[in-house]
């Protein structure tokens, strides 16, 4: 052999053994799952892609496994946190938080079974832990109530959901169970008292009626009925992962820099605002982006670029009232009344309120239409009314509907609301008075004619 | 050297062996360095970026049939800067010229259109009714008895869940020459999703069934026809997420029941018997504890023609979150009419993101199939498919086939004859709410049976 083949062989066996070197080290190199990304707007991929690199460069930390996986939950990529959660898993964190995480991934993809399991991992871990996490424990079991009931096996349900019973939401979902299953009555204990933690809610209330309904109590029913009709909230649940969800949407891709937007707007730094705002938009146009685009718009008088942006928003996704609204307040801002009149007018047929009304009152007494302006002072005041009515104020509600039949007396819905509001507060004459003259102008309005046969059999 | 077919190297003059030596050590040469080159090369090969892992789809795909075939026709024009909101597609004769037409209900126009069949295959659009904030559903009925079929337009108000009172019903009244005036026959209610025609009372005029979804209340209600334009409203049931009321005899006495479907986390059926006079009992079908399994629609048809109406329900909404997966328990449930308002129900197809169900003889067999839509798959695997037909066996035994997986996000289908062969073609309607982007989604698209298959 010669000396240069010699030296050639020798490079060669050099190259091998770097080889082998390098090939020892790809064992570790990361592989991460596949992402269809053209489901995601581009900014917000490009972050998760960010996220991504750097998880590259610590592959064996469990932080930016754990980062990811929620970061791909949060935006519906569940398959790839599946797959984070595992990696997780094999690093074997000290804090076992994520297998609560690793559950909701599997729940989110239908495997009730698999996510049950995690839940159940948790709880073992927890239960070992003297300083267990007490809410964790309760979110477990309610949502390992929540698997039982997407798997119709209401018995095991009852049981997680017991186990749950300081979070609100798991009573309710009991509350649901027992009273499909013969025991309104039970059922109806726990509705009392999550009226009286929790007043008053929606769900807890329609639920009573039904409860009271089943156990052939039709007054109570339809009392708790009617309650639901003065209030618009519902039992609220609170789960602090989800919280961090939401977060992590809001502060991922354009809707960040809608977000940041806002803050800007309310330091007052307006034109900062308006640019964040108007490239959130450029990125993925949403109607709340180019409603708040207009109004960034409006507050710096550019009253032409604020309708055309709120036409535009018209032309894809159709008016609204707040649309609407908009348009009127950038044509009065042009000195173009008859227009700003127009655009109000149409809004109050989508969605009525007290300032679209004010705003109408208004135009009308500056063109000197006096009886316009009465009319739409007394559906001001009607408006007023309703929102205090909704929230169960009866009192607050009671002058705002007086003064709407005074100013409005041809409004049917205003003598009805009236008339409720009469009732409630235990007036039978003045609602009786109230609900007559609505049949005056319509004597086929139904709710009215059921509003008197309640009060004669009261 | 060849000789007599052997290589003998003895046989090789001297010249041609010291050639074959040179050869041979130039070749160890050529050989290491072509090594020293290419290793390196390969090695760099196989280093590139390994690449992302497939992860395994758990979500069922199904074949297509090998009996039927689809081509697919976009309907009406698609414009860029307007956002697909279809909330509901009909197949109807609407003009009675002997072709169907399809009747559009398009949340991002506020209107009702008509995409009239001039001739086979040729739609001309037509705008019944506008500014009508997200219409969920128009039924087509003489309500007036003037000879011309009128409109009658269940009005959400707002396509994303309130409870605030921003529901109607609006009655497109037929003037004739395509000229519609509309009234609003009920308002200061909830979100309104369905409303259908039926005379309830037996006094010859068209009455409502109306279903108001709302959000965490609703109800089911009846509007008595006074007669001009005038409207008694009676309540049936207070659910919330009321979706579709269907109106049908269902205990064969000939008078109109009502059904309704209750969602928002209740997820029952029900049905309003109707007793004459105006006077209902109401029946509970059933109910299911999975709060979470999504009733998205209710149709009313004699599936197994056994004389008795009975009701499809697809289930797969799951839209409480704004990022979705297919559930495996998401599909279409056939509540079986066993007649004395006993109903059976059988779990008949499992498909991801089920969003409605129509009913149409697809295979031209002479029994009733069904046809599924998905809204919320996993689309991000493009062979997930977003419309299945259960091909029915005559027993009722339904088998499922992809008809398409193109466009994605549909919340609306219809069954119809277009293309007068005599045998179902489908209809069907996307939707997309942000903060989803628009991705694979259409208007309005359909599906014809295709000749050559008969």
């Amino acid at each position: 052999m010669s000396l240069w083949q010699k030296i050639l062989l020798g490079l060669l066996v050099l190259e091998l053994a770097a080889a082998a070197a390098i090939g020892l080290k790809r064992n570790q190199v990361l592989r991460l799952p596949e992402v269809n990304w053209a489901l995601l707007e581009e900014p917000l991929a490009k972050e998760i892609q960010a996220q991504e690199a750097a998880l590259a460069l610590e592959p064996r930390s469990v932080a930016p496994w754990l980062e990811l996986g929620e970061t791909y939950f949060s935006f519906g990529l569940f398959p790839q946190a599946e797959y984070c959660f595992e990696q997780v898993d094999k690093r074997e964190p000290a804090d076992p938080a994520y297998l609560y995480v690793w559950g909701l991934s599997l729940g989110r993809m239908g495997e009730t079974t698999a996510s049950r399991k995690k839940y159940q991992r948790l709880l073992e871990v927890l239960a070992a832990d003297p300083s267990q996490n007490k809410s964790l424990v309760d979110l477990c079991w309610y949502r390992i109530g929540e698997d039982y009931l997407r798997e119709q096996n209401a018995p095991e349900a009852e049981k997680a959901l017991w186990q749950a019973a300081a979070i609100p939401r798991a009573r309710y979902l009991l509350t649901r169970v027992l009273t499909r299953t013969g025991r309104a009555a039970e059922a109806l204990t726990i509705l009392e008292e999550l009226d009286r933690q929790f007043p008053p809610t929606i769900d807890v209330n329609l639920m009573r009626s039904w409860a009271e309904e089943i156990l052939g109590h039709r007054e109570a029913a339809i009392a708790f009925d009617e309650r639901t009709l003065r209030t618009g909230k519902p039992l609220g649940f609170s789960d602090p992962f989800y919280r961090s969800v939401e977060l992590r949407r809001a502060r991922m891709g354009s809707i960040a820099w809608y977000n940041q937007s806002l803050e800007l707007e309310n330091q007052g730094r307006l034109e900062e605002a308006l640019n964040l705002c108007a490239r959130s938009l450029q990125a993925t146009w949403t109607e709340d982006k180019a409603f708040q685009l207009a109004k960034l718009h409006l507050k710096l008088k550019h009253f032409k670029e604020a309708i055309a942006l709120i036409e535009d928003s018209i032309t894809r996704v159709g008016a609204s009232a707040r649309a609407l609204d908009l348009i009127g307040v950038a044509s009065v801002g042009l000195g173009d009344h008859a227009r700003a009149q127009k655009a109000w007018e149409q809004a109050t047929l989508i969605e009525d309120t007290p300032d679209l009304r004010r705003k109408l009152a208004e135009l009308a007494r500056q063109r000197g239409d006096q009886e316009s302006a009465r009319w739409h002072f007394g559906l001001e005041k009607f408006n007023e009314g309703k929102k205090a009515f909704l929230t169960n104020d009866l009192q607050a509600a009671l002058p705002q509907f007086q003064a709407a039949v005074e100013n409005s007396p041809q409004h049917l819905l205003s003598w009805f609301y009236l008339a409720e509001t009469f009732r409630f507060l235990g007036d039978k004459a003045g609602a009786e008075r109230a609900y007559r003259e609505s049949l005056r102008l319509d004597p086929f309005f139904g709710r009215s004619l059921v509003g008197l046969d309640r009060l004669a059999n009261k | 050297m060849k000789h007599d077919g052997v290589l003998s190297p003895k046989s090789e003059p001297l010249a041609a062996r010291k050639a074959s030596r040179a050869w041979k050590g130039s070749g160890w040469l050529t050989f290491l360095l072509a090594a020293l080159v290419l290793f390196p090369v390969g090695l760099l090969w196989a280093l590139r970026s390994p690449g992302r892992i497939r992860l395994p789809s758990k979500v069922p795909v199904y074949p297509k049939s090998d009996k039927t075939a689809f081509q697919r026709l976009p309907i009406g024009a698609s414009a860029t800067n307007r956002a697909t909101r279809i909330t509901n597609v009909q197949i109807l004769d609407f003009d009675k010229d002997g072709l169907n037409d399809i009747l559009v209900c398009d949340g991002a126009r506020s209107s009702v259109i008509l995409y009239r069949q001039t001739s086979r295959g040729l739609f001309e659009e037509r705008v019944l009714g506008s500014n009508l904030q997200v219409p969920a559903h128009a039924a087509v009925v003489d309500i007036n008895q003037d000879g011309k079929p009128d409109v009658a337009v269940a009005v959400l108000g707002r396509i994303f869940p309130s409870d605030e009172l921003v529901g109607s019903v609006v009655v497109l009244e037929n003037k004739g020459d395509w000229h519609f005036v509309p009234h609003v026959i009920l308002d200061d209610v909830r979100r309104v999703a369905d409303v259908q025609p039926g005379d309830f009372n037996g006094d010859g005029k068209v009455d409502l069934a109306v279903a108001v979804f709302g959000y965490a209340r609703g109800e089911v209600l009846w509007l008595e026809n006074k007669g001009n334009w005038h409207f008694e409203q009676h309540q049936l049931l207070s659910k919330p997420g009321i979706i579709h009321v269907p109106v049908g005899d269902l205990d064969g006495d000939g008078r109109p029941d009502i059904a309704a479907v209750v969602s928002q986390d209740e997820e029952e059926v029900w049905a309003f018997e109707n007793l004459g006079k105006g006077q209902f009992k109401s029946h509970q079908l059933c109910f299911n504890h999975n709060f979470d399994v999504g009733s998205a629609g209710l149709v009313m048809a004699d599936l197994n023609k056994d004389g008795r109406l009975d009701l499809l329900l697809p289930q797969g909404d799951n839209l409480e979150d704004p990022y979705t997966w297919p559930q495996p328990y998401h599909g279409c449930v056939w509540l079986e009419n066993l007649g004395n308002w006993q109903f059976r129900p059988k779990q008949i197809a499992n498909f991801g993101g089920t969003y409605a169900a129509a009913v149409g003889d697809i295979d031209g067999d002479g029994d009733l199939d069904v046809v599924l839509i998905s809204m919320t798959n996993d689309w991000g695997d493009l062979s997930h498919p977003s419309v299945v037909w259960l091909e029915n066996d005559g027993h009722q035994n339904f088998t499922p086939h992809t008809v398409d997986s193109f466009p994605a996000g549909l919340v609306t289908v219809a069954c119809g004859d277009l293309n007068g062969d005599g045998e179902a073609d489908i209809v069907a309607g996307g939707l997309s709410l942000p903060p989803n982007i628009e991705y694979r989604v259409q208007r309005v698209t359909a599906w014809l049976s295709q000749p050559s298959r008969k």
